[in-house]
């Protein structure tokens, strides 16, 4: 086979860092439960957000000195943490032994396998924690001891591709191992360059996903528009995420971590690994800023473009879809987000599948956000479930396909799981999984 | 870090008070957040080096500059005094004056390579009292390096023999021929290390290397300001621009130049020097190549 013969592309682990689950266990047990890992914080409130809610995972000191060793924490930011801590999850699921506390330099460097792990805003807590307090005390320094207080960790913690080389670091990635960045389409956007890298022959697995800190820096900018985030349930969380329900007033921020191992389906056969499905296709484009499209809403065109392209790449009959994993972030774009799915599968209304919105339990993790979602679409096929959409009971009325949203967790075989995710700057993705029946 | 706890704060003491091994000993303490070989650092003495994974403390070479900050955070001395190097220059060094914060001036630290060779840091700057009887058990920088190549010489070597048994047909037979090499120059070094006579005059011989190289940057730059001076009075600012910018670059090629010649001359000049603390890690590295060799050579 030649280096640029397609092949197939399977995923061998995942990995999360959720609000609502820290590890995939945790995570299937809260998204089956519909448990909400959207609580009111203390530090959104000091601040006077519009929004005192959010998503953040729950990890502290004990759990990241559990995975890593102390001097190992120091170098990392939020994200890079999470980005870690989940990369490790998916390498073990996968079949890597990785021990982080035991002379990981001394592993060998894995040649054919990268990653590509992508941020949506990076290091801002150590922008805003260490960087900027060191750079308004520079003035008062001495002549060239301006800012050598901040040490020489500060670049690799506030570097766009720290998250990416933190995984390469730890588990030793020999392939190309970088960060992309598309807004909130960043952990699909992965999924899919992985696939591509793969389905080329450039490697023979990759780690793919993205991660997003939860620092109050990183939710300021979106406090600061009016109506994007979530500002009517400070005293109610858990209801704030509400996407495609009547009541949705904008998306609740979040943070995490979510890595898959896509692997070509002859490496996963050679090394032994489980397959937990199978990938098989998928694109990303963008809608050009034009026709309704601006820099924070998607040109409708370009998203049912973007659908529509992979559903063709795979020749699939719409029918076969039992499920589409949404954006869906609980703010007015929903009902033209599923107005899209309707043009794009074009299905009547009672044939459409089963739409859930992994964001009503795990707020919108931004960078992160695409990836959390993809681990839920594996874990559902794998384990044969469809995770509630909560917060949905009240259907929007501009949403015609009510029927098709599950407000309690459904015992269900997948066959074809579409997932998608659109990002500010009129970017969008998309993946189609397939249950893996051995062969 | 959101994930870290919070440090004690480290309250600085004057040089002047305490002993070297407690100087010593809050240095390593300080050190302890950078080393990502706990094994390692657990057990760090004078002796250990910051940086490598194989015998050091696992140090990133970008931390040692937060080492000598944290070395800096921890310590108060009385010189303090800044004396202009010449009149009007902006560059200065350090004189006695009244008691304050430590300051460790750009390049001070450049063979500061272990906690040991710190704190004669320390004394050689007059920081604190010179203590023979301290620096009897400090291994010279010379022999950090010696014998650092040495351990990496015989990891290398043993890693090698590692991935060539699982090797077949051609690939062994190409793994072994550089495994032969690399048997050889194990060998060599082993002999070198043996007699510190000829380690003193295989260093000299790097010495000289290293300090040709800086003569000829010496005279590229004499040879760019000959030209700046010619091009001044002819008025060519764009010709003078350029040269400005040789200049400039010969400059920075210069610093890091003189850098590594004094780090070379410091090891040139005491690789002759063998005392009775580096004999005990002599023997260990020896040992080590003798041992990766002989890995080495049962395979065929």
């Amino acid at each position: 086979m030649s280096a640029r013969d397609p092949k197939r592309v399977v995923i061998t682990g995942i990995g999360a860092v959720a609000p609502n689950g820290l590890g995939v266990a945790d995570y299937r047990s809260a998204l089956q439960a519909g448990k909400s890992g959207i609580a009111r914080h203390e530090d959104l409130t000091s601040l006077n957000f519009a929004c005192q809610i959010g998503g953040k995972p729950p990890v502290g000191p004990d759990e990241a000195e559990a995975l890593l060793c102390g001097p190992d924490l120091a170098k990392l930011n939020e994200a890079m943490v999470y980005a870690t801590m989940a990369a490790v999850e998916a390498a073990r699921m996968s079949g890597v032994a990785v021990d982080l506390k035991k002379g990981y330099n001394d592993t060998p460097v894995d040649w054919t396998t990268g990653a590509i792990i992508g941020c949506g805003i990076g290091g801002m807590d150590t922008m805003c924690d260490e960087l900027a307090p060191a750079l308004a005390a520079a003035g008062e320094q001495d002549l060239g001891m301006g800012v050598r207080s901040m040490g020489t960790d500060i670049v690799p913690k506030i570097m766009e591709s720290s998250v990416s080389v933190a995984v390469g670091k730890f588990l030793g990635l020999g392939g190309q191992t970088t960060t992309n960045s598309s807004a909130c389409n960043t952990g699909t956007e992965a999924v899919f360059e992985a696939f591509k890298h793969i389905q080329l022959g450039f490697a023979d697995s990759m780690y793919a996903g993205g991660a997003e800190g939860t620092h109050p820096g990183t939710w300021s900018g979106f406090d600061a528009m009016r109506d994007v985030l979530c500002s009517k349930f400070n005293d109610r969380p858990e209801k704030g995420s509400q996407p495609m329900g009547a009541g949705a007033c904008g998306f609740v921020p979040a943070g995490g971590a979510g890595v898959l191992r896509l692997e070509t389906l002859a490496s996963a056969q050679k090394r032994g690994a489980s397959i937990l499905c199978e990938v098989i296709t998928a694109y990303a484009n963008s809608g050009g800023q034009r026709d309704g499209g601006t820099m924070t809403f998607p040109n409708p065109d370009g998203v049912m473009r973007c659908i529509r392209r992979v559903i063709k790449d795979a020749d699939l009959d719409p029918r076969r879809i039992s499920l589409i994993n949404g954006h869906l972030t609980s703010t007015g774009a929903d009902p033209r987000e599923v107005a899209s799915w309707i043009k794009a599968l074009e299905l009547p209304v009672e044939k459409f599948p089963l739409i859930q919105s992994t964001k009503s339990m795990i707020g919108h993790a931004l960078g992160a956000a695409g990836a959390l979602e993809c681990v839920a679409v594996v874990d559902q096929i794998v384990n044969g479930y469809v995770h509630p959409s909560i917060n949905s009971e009240d259907v929007h009325p501009q949403i015609p396909i009510g029927d098709s949203i599950p407000h309690q967790m459904v015992k269900k075989e997948l066959e074809y799981v579409i997932k998608a995710s659109f990002g500010f700057g009129d970017v969008n993705g998309c993946v189609l999984f397939k249950r893996w029946n051995g062969k | 870090m959101a994930f870290m706890r919070k440090q004690a704060v480290v309250a600085a003491v004057d040089l002047n008070t305490i002993t070297p091994e407690d100087a010593q000993s809050r240095i390593t303490a300080g050190v302890k957040k950078y080393a990502t070989n706990e094994a390692n650092y657990a057990a760090a003495d004078a002796n250990t080096p910051y940086l490598g994974h194989i015998v050091g403390m696992g140090i990133e070479s970008s931390n040692l500059a937060d080492i000598t900050m944290s070395i800096e955070r921890q310590f108060l001395t009385t010189m303090t005094a800044r004396v202009p190097l010449s009149e009007g220059s902006s560059e200065y060094k350090l004189a006695a004056g009244e008691l304050g914060k430590l300051r460790i001036l750009d390049g001070q630290d450049a063979l500061a390579a272990t906690p040991g060779l710190s704190v004669k840091m320390l004394m050689d700057l007059g920081h604190m009292p010179k203590n023979d009887a301290y620096l009897e058990k400090v291994m010279s920088f010379a022999y950090v390096m010696a014998t650092g190549d040495g351990w990496k010489m015989a990891d290398a070597l043993k890693k090698m023999a590692g991935k060539a048994e699982k090797l077949a047909g051609s690939e062994r037979a190409e793994a072994l021929v550089n495994l032969k090499t690399l048997v050889a120059q194990a060998q060599a070094y082993d002999a070198l290390l043996a007699d510190p006579s000829k380690l003193a005059a295989s260093k000299a011989a790097g010495y000289q290397n290293d300090k040709s190289g800086f003569e000829a940057l010496n005279s590229e730059l004499a040879l760019t300001l000959d030209k700046i001076k010619g091009v001044s009075a002819g008025g060519d600012a764009a010709a003078l621009a350029k040269f400005r910018g040789e200049e400039a670059e010969i400059r920075t090629r210069l610093k890091m130049s003189a850098a590594k010649l004094r780090v070379s001359q410091e090891v040139s000049e005491a690789a002759g020097l063998r005392r009775k603390v580096e004999d005990k890690t002599v023997a260990e590295v020896r040992a080590a190549l003798k041992d990766s060799a002989a890995l080495a050579e049962t395979l065929s």
